[in-house]
């Protein structure tokens, strides 16, 4: 063969190749280009995250461009409110749990249910209440991804220095908020190295707390100390607040003697321009939401354990979602508007239920993970610390009380918990009673329910 | 030159115009359509998604009876009260001894320039640092002196003065609009002044305070609506609190704009802030005429 | 204060009366006006030292409460500038200030002249108005704005950054306006009689008597659109268009942030801004050359 015909028969042969690819790949959408927008927030390690999974997508569906529009945190809600009244949401957005409801109830997304039904995905596969609470009135508008396989749970992160130097042994599954108490007070240290137990200790010169969910505007806290005393916010039908109520009350002294009676939590002044009062090493135990905590785990260069709740006088603080818009972890949206709702959804299946998208994007990015069929795949890719918290919310799941309640969600849940935050801080200051914090809040709730359910 | 006195004022006029019509053009392209869409938009009920529903007045009606609404102008008016007035007398003085012959002036000027050039993110975290009672570098300076510091960013009490201290910080920024303002004050007055033997203080109440009123009538105007506008402090700092303790109107606004989706409400209240403001403003140009110096005073007089 | 005050020259007039029995005070005076500046600045320039050992600090450290970092981090620099397109974020940023600092000084220039030193009809009601649209909170018109450049299918361009500044800016309208408000008129008359036009009177007698005040629009105009931080965010889409401002939010998480990167680039940033003053300063030292000059 001469050399010519030898590099024509070459041509032609990876001419061949690539037009048989090319039909071999989704014949559907083959003719045709097509260039999808993919939003989402970010750090820039979880930029690449978003890069590396779209890459992945790009290379199975070689017809199709993914368009990142990455942005930071701070602005993100804001460019995407701009971008609503415009019709120009990104054809695919990751979505937090913070404007889902909202932009759900107002048309933003696109129903998925059809879809999801033809992809023979089960429910039972995602997170407990993931596909419910991310439906309102039955049409599903988002596929969850959490932040790990839960739903938005919180555990208690300490800090095993600290606890090894107060003599203390790990908190045990079953521990109260009483030993969260004890424990605190022992880990709290004033300048002459006394704990808040022993006679003699300093309050005013404190140098390391036992905990800082003293701070009343922590709404992970509150969702999870409310059940513990046996309230809510409001009740299950969103009609009345139950503000106004003992347990609510129970609730709030105990988080304000925690600072000022038991001297066991870090006063919010201690904190101003503190970011992080554990990472920094000033406090022994927190409350974190499981996304978080990973993080966490990974920033300090002491050792983490971790322990689930406290049991509190009406059992473990939790709540599990019942249906509607409650969107119990982040997930991953369609614009209601978009061109191509098919491959958009293909996307969405893609990052949600692929080991391809899991192992693309890795464990540094905003998604998680919300679908149990990976479980074990995602298990194998953490570190060590982080496997910890995974098991943790796990075994919190088996044993969650069967009483349901409904996390703040709605319209509402942003100027509410606004408020919520305002009132209760003067409460903490002194500057109005406990009664009069009940009262103004259960009436302020009162109002924003109704506005709620009369649009 | 051929002119008469009827065209020459045609020609004026022209040229007025003319001059001005860059901004006109731009105002009608880009400033007045969102301007009146916002106008309309405080009588409806809007949530960005769907198409606004008039509504009236229950906007504004809603307004005077919410607490927060007075809440956030009363702290929002406390802000301006004390931080205009402030700011003002600090960057004149500064700019009066920073235009002396004095060694070091460049690194002088740039000094006190530096630090309204930070912003965002970066000012968050450094007034945090500075405000934090136990090791911000503020307290430790009090109890040098032995002064215990407040709380700061967490007591209902010094919060406000906090964000007002912060503001004030990078008022380098107007020092530069007062130091340009000097330089056209004429050396001849001064040398005049001299010869009568009138003292520096004098100089300064006689000549140089005059002579850049507009300058500082320009800063008093803007300076007002500024600090009915302010936002990032409370924003990036205190979020409002604690409790409303610091809860500026326009973080108001921004939160019912962007939080919780009633543009219809956001927009009466910034028709109301623009309300108190332009009369504020009216007021001050009304005042201009006793103690603003004009070279051409047919603006406001005539 | 008064002391300090008494104690000094002004720039413009020469020192020359330095009268024997009052040395000791001027000497006074000017030591005690040292010592308020220089304390002054050292107040000024602390929260510097503080973010430098914040860029400074090693990624396990960036949350200690402690200000000294226990090693200095100077990889953190290039770390920090290698996480995003850097390059493209400082070159964007520099297109974009550039082109409102020329435009917006120019056209604010030529309309502040408009409403200073012409009669027209309907003069006050305009400058009122222009003055009013400062009144109006950004966050309630920016929606409509969006809705704007987004039919005008300019989203995802530099186009709603930069032209409406081509029509000039109100606040600095007003600003110049007042600055040719004092240069006095005879001085317009007397070109005026030598046959020069509305142009040229601008460009050979107010312009070079106000140009201190052109200099502080333009370093009015580079800091607000080197630091603007949500316009580019709302009107760009794709990270290789966005600005220094926007790349530095990055590093702020929703959880976590990494303080010490984003300290890094924040000083980064810094520098042209006081390059810039620091060069432009020289224009507020013109009265010594006219004064010197004219003895």
């Amino acid at each position: 063969m001469s050399r010519l015909k030898f590099m024509a028969a070459g041509v032609a042969g990876v001419l061949g190749s690539a037009m048989l690819a090319a039909v071999g790949s989704s014949p559907a959408m083959a003719s045709q280009h097509i260039t999808l927008v993919f939003g989402g927030w970010g750090t820039p390690q979880q930029i690449q995250a978003y890069q590396s999974e779209a890459a992945a997508f790009e290379k199975l569906h070689p017809n199709v461009t993914i368009q990142g529009e990455y942005l930071p945190w701070n602005g993100y809600e804001t460019k995407l409110t701009a971008q609503l009244a415009a019709h120009q949401l990104p054809d695919v957005m990751v979505t937090s749990t913070a404007w889902f409801s909202e932009f759900a109830s107002k048309g933003a997304y696109l129903n998925m249910t059809p879809y999801f039904k033809q992809s023979h995905l089960s429910a039972n596969d995602f997170v407990p209440g993931g596909i419910a609470g991310n439906s309102i009135h039955g049409h599903l508008y988002m596929l969850p991804n959490g932040g790990a396989y839960t739903i938005g749970d919180v555990v208690v992160l300490y800090n095993k220095t600290m606890f090894k130097k107060a003599h203390l042994s790990a908190p045990p599954r079953n521990w109260t908020l009483s030993d969260f108490v004890h424990d605190a007070q022992k880990l709290t240290l004033d300048a002459n190295g006394k704990n808040a137990l022993e006679k003699g200790f300093n309050p005013n010169n404190t140098v390391q707390w036992g905990t800082d969910i003293g701070d009343s505007s922590n709404d992970a806290v509150w969702d999870e100390l409310l059940p513990a005393f046996g309230g809510w916010y409001y009740n299950t039908q969103e009609t009345h607040a139950t503000i106004n109520t003992p347990a609510f009350a129970d609730a709030a002294s105990w988080l304000k003697d925690l600072v000022t009676k038991w001297h066991a939590s870090m006063p919010p002044a201690a904190q101003t321009g503190i970011a992080d009062p554990f990472a920094a090493g000033k406090v022994a135990m927190i409350y974190a939401w499981d996304n978080q905590a990973q993080t966490e785990t990974g920033l300090v260069n002491f050792p983490v354990g971790v322990a689930p709740l406290p049991v509190g006088p009406h059992g473990r603080g939790f709540f599990k979602v019942p249906n509607g818009a409650a969107a119990p972890a982040n997930g991953w949206t369609i614009a209601a508007n978009t061109k191509y709702p098919k491959i958009a959804w293909e996307f969405v299946k893609f990052l949600a239920t692929s080991p391809i998208a899991l192992k693309a994007r890795g464990i540094n990015g905003v998604e998680g993970l919300a679908y149990a069929p990976l479980t074990s795949t995602w298990l194998k890719m953490l570190p060590p610390k982080a496997r910890q918290i995974e098991l943790i919310d796990h075994w919190q799941y088996q044993t969650a009380p069967t009483k349901l309640m409904v996390p703040p969600g709605g319209n509402m849940y942003t100027e509410f918990w606004n408020d919520m935050t305002a009132q209760l801080s003067l409460y903490d200051l002194g500057k109005i009673s406990l009664h009069q914090t009940l009262t103004t809040l259960q009436k302020d709730t009162q109002t924003l329910l109704q506005q709620q359910n009369n649009s | 030159m051929q002119k008469r006195p009827r065209s020459l004022k045609q020609q004026q006029a022209r040229y007025g115009w003319a001059f001005v019509s860059l901004w006109i053009v731009g105002l009608v392209f880009f400033g007045l359509g969102p301007i009146i869409a916002s106008g309309v938009l405080s009588f409806t009920q809007y949530d960005i998604a769907s198409p606004p529903q008039w509504i009236g007045l229950a906007n504004y009606t809603h307004m005077l009876h919410s607490s927060v609404f007075w809440q956030s102008l009363k702290v929002t008016t406390i802000y301006t009260v004390v931080s205009v007035p402030l700011g003002i007398i600090i960057g004149i003085t500064l700019a009066i001894m920073l235009n002396a012959r004095i060694r070091g002036l460049r690194f002088l000027r740039t000094a006190y320039y530096l630090p309204s050039v930070v912003s965002g993110v970066a000012v968050a975290a450094l007034w945090g640092w500075i405000y934090n009672p136990d090791y911000g570098p503020l307290n430790a300076a009090l109890k040098a002196i032995g002064i215990t510091g407040p709380a700061w960013l967490e007591s209902t009490t010094w919060v406000l003065p906090a964000l007002i201290i912060m503001g004030l910080w990078s008022v380098g920024g107007s020092m530069v609009m007062y130091l340009a303002a000097l330089q056209q004050v004429p050396t001849s007055l001064y040398e005049a002044a001299k010869i009568d033997g009138a003292s520096i203080v004098r100089q300064h109440m006689s000549i140089t305070f005059p002579m850049i009123s507009p300058v500082i009538f320009f800063m008093l105007v803007n300076g007002i609506i500024g600090s009915f506008q302010v936002f990032t402090q409370a924003y990036v700092l205190t979020q409002g609190g604690p409790g409303y303790s610091s809860y500026f109107f326009v973080l108001y606004l921004y939160e019912n704009a962007f939080e919780y989706f009633k543009m219809g409400y956001a927009a009466a209240l910034a028709w109301a802030l623009f309300l108190a403001i332009f009369l504020v403003t009216v007021l001050l140009f009304w005042s201009a005429r006793f103690w603003v110096y004009y070279e051409d005073t047919s603006l406001w007089a005539g | 204060m008064s002391a300090s005050l008494k104690s000094y020259t002004p720039l413009h007039s020469k020192a020359s009366t330095m009268t024997k029995p009052w040395w000791w005070a001027r000497l006074f005076g000017r030591s005690l006006l040292y010592i308020v500046l220089i304390g002054g600045a050292i107040i000024a320039l602390l929260p510097f030292v503080w973010m430098v050992l914040e860029a400074l600090k090693p990624n396990y450290e960036i949350y200690s409460a402690s200000w000294l970092p226990t090693h200095f981090e100077w990889s953190n620099f290039p770390a920090a500038l290698t996480t995003l397109p850097f390059g493209h974020f400082f070159l964007n940023s520099a297109i974009v200030t550039f082109a409102n600092v020329i435009f917006q000084t120019s056209s604010s220039t030529i309309v502040a002249y408009g409403f200073a030193r012409f009669q027209f009809k309907g003069r006050r009601f305009l400058f009122l108005l222009l003055v009013a649209t400062l009144m109006i909170p950004y966050y309630v018109t920016l929606i409509p704005v969006f809705i704007e450049f987004d039919k005008l299918g300019w989203v995802n361009t530099f186009l709603p950054l930069i032209v409406p500044g081509i029509f000039g800016n109100a606040f600095y309208i007003f600003l110049m306006r007042q600055f040719f408000g004092s240069i006095p008129r005879e001085l317009d008359e007397a070109a005026m009689v030598e046959g020069a036009g509305p142009l040229t009177i601008l460009f050979r007698v107010l312009i070079p008597q106000s140009f201190p005040a052109m200099i502080t629009v333009g370093i009015y105009t580079f800091l607000s659109t080197w630091n603007d931080f949500l316009n580019p965010l709302i009107y760009l889409n794709q990270m290789q268009n966005y600005t220094v401002a926007v790349g530095l939010e990055y590093f702020v998480g929703q959880y976590s942030s990494q303080w010490n990167y984003m300290m890094a680039v924040a000083l980064l940033a810094l520098i042209p801004c006081i390059l810039i003053f620091f060069f432009a300063q020289r224009y507020f030292i013109q009265g010594i050359v006219v004064s010197s000059a004219e003895k």
